[in-house]
């Protein structure tokens, strides 16, 4: 059919056109002079922020890359000798010392990484099907909204406090229930056995932070074109096969997104452990050991090197993420 | 046979009433267009013969089967949507074989299905592209495409080409147009654009607030409206209503005494009117002739004028009227703003409205008169 590829013909020429139009704007030459003005104005307004990050984040996170290579005691933070790599890994009378070395340290590794995995990932099919519940209508669904949101809002503390006491071997609810219900004849010492601690510690950490997955998930959700699910069902296509097929992709990139966000907040989890299991060293994370060393040994230089190599270890994880997503876009495109 | 029809359908939200009582039959094949102002329960119809929604009341039949219980799939209907409902994340290929892989194709004749509708719409070359990277005339022929992969046996569309720039409408118009002619299947379309309409149809549905205010061949649409709302519906420009009493009521020639105008005549058959009832006097403005008025001669005066190239309007005000009364000529006027002019309308293309705003019927000799034009 001719008009057929008339019409292909003269959209694409238009398309062209465009494109040509493009590069001649680029070559008069006093847009140069515009540009240098923009970004010199862009600068102008960055510098406020930058000055202040360099404040607030760059001269502490400097200060603890230091600290790591010195012997400074937190007792006096003045006096302090450099010492290298000691506090990372050395070599004396036949044995390993520094960080690297330590049992304690590759533990919280472990512990962290676990931690950090198990939640996550619970998190992120409980979100999800939270926010495809809350995105379904149903009467009374803004009250529902705001509530699931609760468990989010109330400060880490009072909730691991809150939890501790729920959770505790004696007196605490959970127990109770479980007995109640015939599933436990013994209280179980949630917090304190050394097999259920660290899933206390998740299980918690699933009920506080679920919500914000939810959150971001249904945000995700609601943008989705509406008119794509009714022609799924004028084609009669399964619901599962759009939910994966067609839902899952187009929520992908915020789901990622809500994934690293959850991901770098495990990866330095502190409050919760701490305050459910102190410094146990079957949940101790990454945070919790360098806290131990810093604050309970007085050793800032093992406290900073443990900090740094945290600091390393999220943030290679952050460019590996930047990396995958910027190859994943250019891919798309 | 892939006929439908619509029996005493109404459906409301809530309280209130989108469609109300509507009957219609639709013959297989037919090229149907539902056209109406916006809210006058148009997408609403189609949504309800679409299975997207449920009808509050009535029954819906295709192919003589009653469908109102059945899935939108087993109704055996494709949809176009007015925003494409393109997968975003499909290229042109996947989404025309997304609807087929379920149906238990197996994986050639999907292959084959999808390849011949490509070639059908001419979207062989981009059949690897992602939506994003289309033009909106190419979105809406992927998004026929897959209404049409499926060989349904009504396709409906949604205002399909309101997202278009009006010479991409134009174009596409035509297209589906000859899709129809090619395909030959039912066809029901959903425009607000009269325009549209009568390019397209073979019957014209027009709605408003959510009753058929008539159906018909665009031609019957445009010669005998039977409302007042389908004779300033149809047509562009509008059809001009001057208000009048009728002087003497005949079977052909039919007397009206406009205020300011005088006794004018109308070829329809006012037999079951009274001597001095109120009605709405309509004619286009095509068919109007204007002279400049004589000294003491009645007419109205020039108060804008409007150049177009091939014809002008020409803008005037009736004193005890609010809307302005346009006359269209062709090429150029030489009425100023400020001038008056004197009307004369032909009989034989006047209409006239009673007081429930029903048409009376023209007269036999127009009817004849339009054959004769035909041949």
């Amino acid at each position: 059919m001719p008009e057929y590829s008339l019409s292909n013909q003269s959209e694409d020429g238009a398309m062209n056109d465009e494109d040509g139009s493009m590069s001649n704007i680029a070559a008069v030459a006093h847009h140069n002079r515009l540009t240098r003005q923009r970004i010199r104005s862009a600068w102008l307004f960055l510098a406020p922020i930058l000055v202040l990050l360099a404040l607030v984040a760059g001269w502490p996170l400097l200060r603890t890359i230091w600290f790591s290579f010195t012997d400074a005691s937190f007792a006096d933070l003045t006096v302090y000798s450099f010492i290298g790599f000691e506090n990372y890994l050395s070599y004396e009378d036949g044995e390993w010392y520094g960080v690297l070395a330590d049992q304690e340290w590759w533990g919280s590794v472990w512990n962290t990484l676990f931690f950090t995995v198990v939640s996550v990932s619970a998190e992120l099919v409980l979100g999800t099907i939270v926010a495809l519940t809350l995105n379904a209508k149903f009467p009374g669904r803004g009250l529902v909204r705001a509530a699931i949101l609760i468990p989010w809002a109330i400060p880490t503390i009072v909730s691991a406090k809150m939890w501790g006491w729920m959770l505790h071997d004696q007196f605490g609810i959970l127990n109770h229930m479980l007995q109640g219900i015939g599933l436990i004849s013994e209280p179980l010492a949630w917090t304190a056995n050394a097999d259920l601690a660290l899933w206390a510690v998740i299980m918690v950490d699933i009920w506080k932070t679920t919500p914000f997955m939810a959150l971001l998930i249904l945000a995700s959700l609601q943008m989705l074109p509406s008119d794509c699910y009714e022609a799924a069902k004028v084609d009669g296509i399964h619901p599962v096969r759009v939910f994966f097929k067609v839902t899952v992709p187009l929520i992908m990139p915020a789901v990622m997104v809500a994934v690293t966000f959850r991901a770098l907040d495990a990866l330095r989890v502190f409050d919760l452990i701490y305050v459910l299991t102190s410094n146990s060293a079957e949940t101790m994370s990454m945070s919790v050991y360098a806290r131990q060393q810093l604050v309970s040994f007085q050793d800032v230089g093992m406290g900073s090197a443990a900090s740094t190599l945290l600091f390393f270890m999220i943030a290679l994880i952050t460019i590996g993420y930047l990396c995958l997503g910027r190859r994943q876009m250019a891919g798309d495109n | 046979m892939s006929g439908l029809v619509l029996n005493k359908i109404n459906k409301a939200f809530g309280n209130v009433r989108i469609i109300r009582d509507l009957d219609l039959q639709i013959a297989d094949g037919e090229f149907v267009v539902f056209v109406g102002p916006s809210g006058c329960g148009k997408s609403t119809l189609l949504r309800l013969i679409a299975g997207l929604e449920e009808a509050s009341g009535g029954e819906i039949f295709i192919d003589n089967n009653l469908v109102n219980d059945l899935a939108p799939k087993e109704r055996g209907i494709g949809m176009v949507f007015q925003s494409y409902a393109l997968y975003p994340h499909m290229t042109v290929y996947e989404n025309i074989a997304f609807g087929l892989k379920l149906s238990k194709n197996n994986k050639d004749d999907t292959d084959q299905r999808v390849k011949r509708t490509a070639e059908v719409l001419q979207l062989d070359s981009l059949v690897n592209r992602k939506p994003k990277n289309l033009s909106g005339g190419q979105r809406q022929r992927v998004a026929i495409g897959r209404a049409m992969a499926r060989e349904p046996k009504i396709m409906l569309f949604d205002e399909p080409l309101s997202n278009l720039d009006a010479a991409l409408r134009v174009q596409m118009r035509a297209e589906i147009g000859k899709l129809h002619e090619r395909l030959g299947s039912t066809m029901i379309y959903v425009t607000h654009d009269q325009v549209e309409a009568m390019t397209l149809a073979d019957k014209i549905v027009v709605l408003n607030a959510g009753r058929i205010e008539q159906v018909g061949t665009p031609q019957q649409l445009y010669d005998h409206p039977e409302t007042v709302f389908v004779a300033s519906f149809i047509g562009s420009p509008k059809m001009n209503l001057l208000r009048g009493v009728i002087a003497k009521p005949d079977s052909r020639h039919t007397e009206v005494e406009i205020p300011l105008l005088g006794t004018c005549r109308a070829a329809v058959n006012s037999e079951s009117a009274k001597q001095g009832e109120k009605v709405l006097f309509g004619i286009r403005p095509e068919h109007v002739l204007v002279r400049h008025a004589a000294e003491a001669e009645p007419g109205l005066d020039v108060v804008n004028q409007e150049y177009l190239g091939n014809e002008s309007f020409i803008y005037l005000q009736h004193p005890t009227d609010d809307e302005m009364f346009l006359i269209r000529v062709a090429g150029r006027t030489d009425a100023k703003v400020g001038h008056r002019l004197a009307l004369q309308m032909d009989a034989d293309h006047c209409h006239l409205f009673g007081s429930d705003d029903r048409a009376f019927p023209r007269a036999e000799v127009r009817e004849a008169k339009q054959l004769n034009q035909a041949v």
